[in-house]
């Protein structure tokens, strides 16, 4: 096979991968024309602030999916635009595209915003999807926001991996499923992973940030 | 005589096998004065004595080996420091490999049993819930339906569409509520290694 005909291939499989991305971040052609329109609004705005449209134009999908009236699908997508905002702001200075994703979807479910600053500042340096993720899936579960989000920020400052926050959330949907109160289950699993973590710091940054 | 020979030869032979490792300067001035052809210079260093070629691999084994076991020791003191002062940002030694942003993605199969199934969607967060782009693929085992695709950590929500109709949370895994379409979903996290 020629160098060229190597090019010729890549550049193909590119213009593949751009079209499968377009497909993938355009609005149902089953939308009627007020909905395209009025989702496109949403979208040139939320260009204008540089926020992911791809995230607007699959929310108005899955109203169209799940046959939403057009009034609907459009108050969601302004809803999650101001989610998206938000959350990027809180994850500054410089989130990911799924960062913010997850950020927006921790709010959805009732996480107070402060909470996605405390977690940038608990990881600075590190992809905070999965922990927005395993913080929204436990209060979607029904534990309180506020003892979930201290949880996982405290066991992200001690030092926890991803697999271990992982775990945690597996273990306490288990839980949850088997009947356990939400809280009780997220306490008893929480101690079981700090107990894998190094003795904590005189001073938790999370819990007493005044404290010398 | 030609015993005599042989054992001259042989104690020449023993001779040189006491040698561990003959001056390689001193066989380069031999074998020069045998040849009669002048020294050179290239002729005095002290190559290997085996092929070039295995000691090439041979250094560039131990390079690699010496690479692998800095990295790991790196990679480890990192983690100790991290695991000293929780809450401290360590400088990573490798921040691509550690810190990147773009997680790594996981294969996740998905799966369905719906005997009346004629057709089967997957749409979710992670390809924009559009109807068309993720399709299953039917069994060997009449019913049956799946499709892998890669995901990136964190989590998604996601469902099924049967016969372009019917919207269907998996029956096997979590729900999520939805508060803007009143259709839950299910819920799944995916830890990326």
């Amino acid at each position: 096979m020629t160098l060229r005909r190597l090019f010729l291939i890549s550049l193909a499989s590119g213009a593949a991968a751009s079209v499968a991305h377009a497909q993938a971040a355009r609005l149902d052609a089953s939308a009627d024309l007020g909905l395209r329109r009025a989702v496109e609004r949403e979208v040139v705005a939320a260009r204008a602030i540089g926020l992911p449209e791809r995230l607007l134009i699959a929310k108005a999908n899955e109203g169209i999916a799940k046959r939403a009236t057009p009034k609907r699908i459009t108050d969601a997508v302004a809803a999650l635009g101001k989610r998206l905002q938000v959350a990027r702001d809180q994850l500054a200075p410089n989130p990911s595209e799924d960062e913010i994703a997850a950020g927006a979807d921790a709010l959805y479910v009732g996480v107070p915003a402060p909470i996605l600053k405390k977690m940038r500042a608990a990881w600075p340096d590190r992809s905070l999807a999965l922990p927005l993720g395993v913080l929204t899936e436990l209060v979607a579960k029904g534990l309180p926001a506020n003892r979930a989000a201290q949880v996982v920020t405290d066991l992200m400052a001690r030092g926890a991996t991803n697999v271990q926050l992982y775990a945690l959330a597996q273990s306490v949907q288990g839980d949850v499923a088997a009947g356990w109160a939400p809280e009780a289950a997220l306490d008893l699993r929480a101690r079981g992973v700090m107990s894998l973590l190094p003795p904590a710091p005189a001073a938790s940054a999370f819990t007493n940030p005044r404290r010398p | 005589m030609m015993d005599a020979h042989d054992e001259l030869i042989e104690r020449v032979a023993a001779l040189l096998r006491r040698r561990q490792s003959p001056n390689p300067r001193l066989v380069a001035r031999v074998l020069d004065a045998v040849d009669g052809r002048p020294r050179r210079w290239w002729r005095s260093v002290a190559w290997p004595s085996a092929p070039f070629t295995y000691a090439a691999s041979t250094l560039a084994a131990a390079g690699l080996l010496i690479g692998f076991l800095s990295h790991e020791a790196s990679d480890a003191a990192a983690d100790r420091a991290a695991m000293a002062a929780p809450g401290a940002q360590a400088l990573p030694v490798l921040p691509v490999a550690r810190d990147a942003r773009a997680a790594a993605l996981v294969p996740v199969q998905f799966t369905l049993r719906d005997v009346r199934a004629s057709q089967v969607a997957l749409v979710g967060d992670f390809n924009g819930w559009s109807q068309t782009a993720t399709l299953l693929e039917p069994g060997n085992e009449p019913g049956t339906w799946s499709v892998t695709v890669p995901l990136a950590s964190g989590r998604h929500v996601y469902a099924f569409v049967v016969d372009g109709q019917q919207w269907m949370a998996d029956p096997r895994a979590p729900k999520a509520r939805d508060l803007d379409f009143g259709r839950e979903n299910s819920v799944l996290i995916v830890q990326a290694p």
